[in-house]
């Protein structure tokens, strides 16, 4: 079931309404709404990989409960090798199967050797990579005693499941999340309509920015042999606030969604592209998966102790085992090496930690060097969007060199661009709300809480009707492929 | 949990009131409204081909109100409306085998006209009385609806009326591209649309029930598109220029040979075209037409 579709509008009150007055308050019965609520939600999509997620369910429950009760380290090891092996290995075969058996045929065929091997036909489950993470974020940490494992397989589905973020994250931590389904949850008016802000403007990001977005992005992309340089670059900036808003419009119905049934989950994005270095930039987009890699890959590696070697050898790792969980391509693997460049110079001097703060806290407007900084990093950004979107390597080499000619200094153009830069004007205001929306946990949280009630509600009502406007293609989001 | 539900729904009520208020004035409006529309004696309907091909300046007393795309289902409720605000004594309607193809059925669900086409025809439309085969995406229309009608009261519902408009473009080589939007759907040949020819028909029933002369007609068009549409429907077009005939006037230039210079592109005649082709048609009306155009 997608966010921006009717049968969600229709499911969301339904539950919501359940879970608060046909509970009785009840703490199992609400865990136990949630599970069948969550089944139904990703039913929708296909009933049939509901069986992946009951079975990695039963796996890491039984596994918790066994390493609670294991003293022997070679069994417990044992015990969370199987949890990695079953989690990663329904991952490995749905999402990695095709790739590797190409990469092995040619490989082989660049050495003269032909063998014969069968790709398979395979549906990626939705959403696969993110419970997934989280399932094995709970096994680690018990394995690490961390966290006590639960014995209520209720509250355990329903954290694996939990429809808010079942599908595109955020990807949340056992020891956040799972402590949420054992305590009692009161409605809390200030969270609730926090929530529903926080719905409207995923909902604006989604449906009147990203879709808007994508479908210039696609017309350039798909088109790109026929582009002049300048008319690339716009392309690549349409995608570039397409995945913004496409993935942070997700994560913020996501939260907004939980807050109404009591919930907190982590902030997944904090206005990456006013960052002022790469390294910033990867503290605010993704939070949840890069934390997830930082926590449980990064540190194990060893992260940012030892010598030179070991440090650039940690960054590529986990920028290029980012790049690859994103899907089955050299592009995404590339665009994770890119990050990693980009990255590493900050690590080696030691500026990585640099701008931990907020960009002109307190300030309408940044300094000049600010806007030096940003514009930068936002550059290399967009230049990295271009792998991660391009359909191949040899797509994207082609992108850069066609961005890099002299149809640069053209005036681009292309079909419908007059209205893509009516689209582009939009995505400014976008942008500006956003900029002025910079300290909040997302861009409408606090701004216009001092406005005149009217006002406020006319802002409100502005987006409703924004979202209603551009409403009705119900395009899928961008990551549930990953 | 009083306070946030009551607050949400009148949130949510507001809006949906002022939404409700807007669709019900325009509603009234559109309801009411006079087609503004000129009383010629001769009045040309159709798609792009007779918008691009018939300039009725050199036409005596005519009017195109043509526009790109529209199946005979528009045609003919548009035709109704200008009807209740006059009857011509002549209808010029194009008629070439694209008319009578499948790909007229999804009109009004196919997402790349779909929406052009509610926007036009809100005001006007009959759904309920569309046959099965000609699906409506409905979440589309009504969107539509409100985009047209939800957010403030407007004076003019009146999408449907075209006009004569063309260039001296020429550029001949999307036949092939052409083809394929008329006749091929997702590597599939389509078929002859009965929806199409129903529709068709009630047409012709309305002129004769007004006693308005009917000329069906077809523009030139270039030999690789003519070669290219599929028999079934080549051979439906033929029978139905047969049937039609007896009683109506047929204009078929179709395989007449102009010049490539007087082509817009493989289907389209250009400024130049038209001048030529609405010209030898007004030679035709003056020799053919009962109500004579002279």
């Amino acid at each position: 079931m997608l966010f921006n579709s009717i049968d969600f509008a229709v499911f969301l009150p339904v539950v919501f309404i359940l879970y608060w007055f046909g509970t009785n308050h009840n703490l199992k019965l609400q865990n136990a709404l949630i599970v069948v609520a969550s089944y139904v939600f990703y039913g929708w999509w296909d009933w049939r990989f509901l069986s992946l997620i009951v079975f990695s369910t039963l796996v890491d429950y039984t596994v918790g409960i066994k390493l609670k009760d294991e003293e022997n380290t070679k069994r417990r090891k044992v015990l969370l090798w199987v949890s990695i092996l079953v989690n990663l290995g329904f991952l490995g075969f749905f999402k990695y199967y095709n790739f590797f058996v190409d990469n092995f045929i040619a490989a082989f065929s660049f050495f003269g050797q032909e063998i014969s091997a069968n790709t398979l036909d395979i549906i990626l489950p939705v959403g696969i990579s993110f419970y997934t993470f989280q399932t094995l974020s709970y096994t680690i940490d018990v394995y690490k005693r961390k966290l006590e494992p639960t014995r209520d397989i209720i509250a355990f589905s329903a954290f694996v499941s939990f429809f808010p973020q079942l599908v595109a994250g955020p990807i949340e931590r056992a020891t956040h999340l799972l402590p949420q389904f054992y305590a009692k949850r009161t409605f809390e008016y200030s969270k609730a309509v926090d929530g529903l802000r926080q719905i409207l403007w995923g909902l604006f990001k989604k449906i009147v920015i990203a879709d808007n977005c994508a479908e210039y992005a696609n017309v350039i992309f798909n088109n790109s042999a026929d582009q002049s340089g300048s008319t690339l670059i716009l392309g690549a900036l349409f995608f570039t606030f397409q995945i913004y808003g496409d993935f942070s419009g997700y994560s913020d119905i996501a939260i907004g969604t939980s807050r109404l049934f009591g919930f907190d989950l982590m902030q997944n994005f904090n206005f990456p592209y006013f960052s002022r270095n790469i390294a910033e930039f990867w503290r605010r987009w993704h939070i949840s998966l890069s934390t997830w890699f930082r926590d449980y890959l990064y540190i194990p590696l060893g992260g940012s102790r030892g010598g030179t070697s070991m440090k650039v050898r940690n960054t590529f790792v986990i920028f290029i085992v980012s790049g690859f969980w994103h899907g089955a391509n050299w592009t995404f693997i590339v665009w994770g090496a890119l990050n990693a460049i980009y990255f590493l110079p900050l690590l080696l001097a030691q500026k990585n930690r640099n701008y931990l703060d907020v960009v002109a806290q307190g300030r309408s407007l940044p300094t000049l060097k600010e806007l030096g900084l940003m514009l930068t990093t936002f550059s290399l950004t967009v230049f990295a969007w271009i792998f991660f979107r391009a359909e191949d390597i040899g797509h994207a080499m082609e992108y850069v060199s066609g961005i890099f000619s002299a149809s640069i200094l053209k005036f681009p153009s292309f079909p419908g661009s007059h209205k893509a830069f009516l689209i582009l004007g939009l995505t400014m205001v976008f942008l500006l709300i956003e900029w002025f929306g910079r300290e909040g946990q997302y861009a409408i949280q606090k701004l216009g809480l001092n406005w005149k009630r009217p006002i406020r509600y006319a802002f409100y009502y502005t987006l409703v009707i924004a979202i209603l406007w551009f409403a009705g293609k119900e395009q899928e989001f961008i990551y549930f492929q990953f | 949990m009083r306070r946030f539900l009551t607050k949400t729904f009148v949130f949510l009520f507001i809006l949906a009131a002022y939404f409700g208020i807007n669709m019900l004035i325009n509603y009234s409006i559109y309801q009411n409204e006079v087609l503004d529309i000129k009383s010629t004696r001769t009045l040309i309907i159709g798609d792009s081909h007779t918008q691009r091909s018939l300039d009725p300046q050199f036409l005596s007393d005519a009017q195109n109100i043509s526009q790109t795309a529209e199946s005979y289902v528009l045609t003919y409720w548009k035709l109704k409306k200008v009807m209740q605000t006059y009857t011509p004594d002549t209808v010029v309607l194009g008629f070439a085998p694209h008319n009578i193809s499948e790909h007229n059925d999804h009109k009004f669900s196919d997402k790349d006209w779909s929406r052009e086409m509610f926007k036009r025809c809100y005001s006007i439309q009959e759904f309920g009385s569309l046959p099965d085969e000609v699906p409506v995406d409905h979440w589309g229309y009504y969107q539509t609806l409100w985009r047209q009608t939800g957010l403030y009261p407007k004076e003019d519902h009146v999408n449907y009326i075209g006009e004569y408009t063309n260039s001296e473009q020429n550029d001949t080589t999307d036949a092939e591209a052409v083809l394929g939007r008329h006749y091929y759907m997702n590597g599939d040949t389509l078929g002859v649309s009965s929806a199409s020819i129903q529709y068709l028909d009630s047409i012709v029933y309305l002129c004769e029930a007004n006693d308005i002369v009917l000329v069906l007609i077809s523009n030139p068009v270039l030999e690789d598109y003519l070669a290219g549409i599929p028999t079934p429907i080549a051979e439906k077009y033929m029978m139905l220029s047969d049937k039609y005939d007896n009683h109506h006037l047929i204009y078929d230039r179709i395989s007449a040979q102009y010049p490539n210079t007087f082509f817009r592109n493989a289907d389209h005649l250009n400024k130049s075209g038209a001048e030529r082709f609405t010209k030898a048609f007004l030679s035709y009306l003056k020799r053919e037409s009962p109500s004579g155009h002279r």
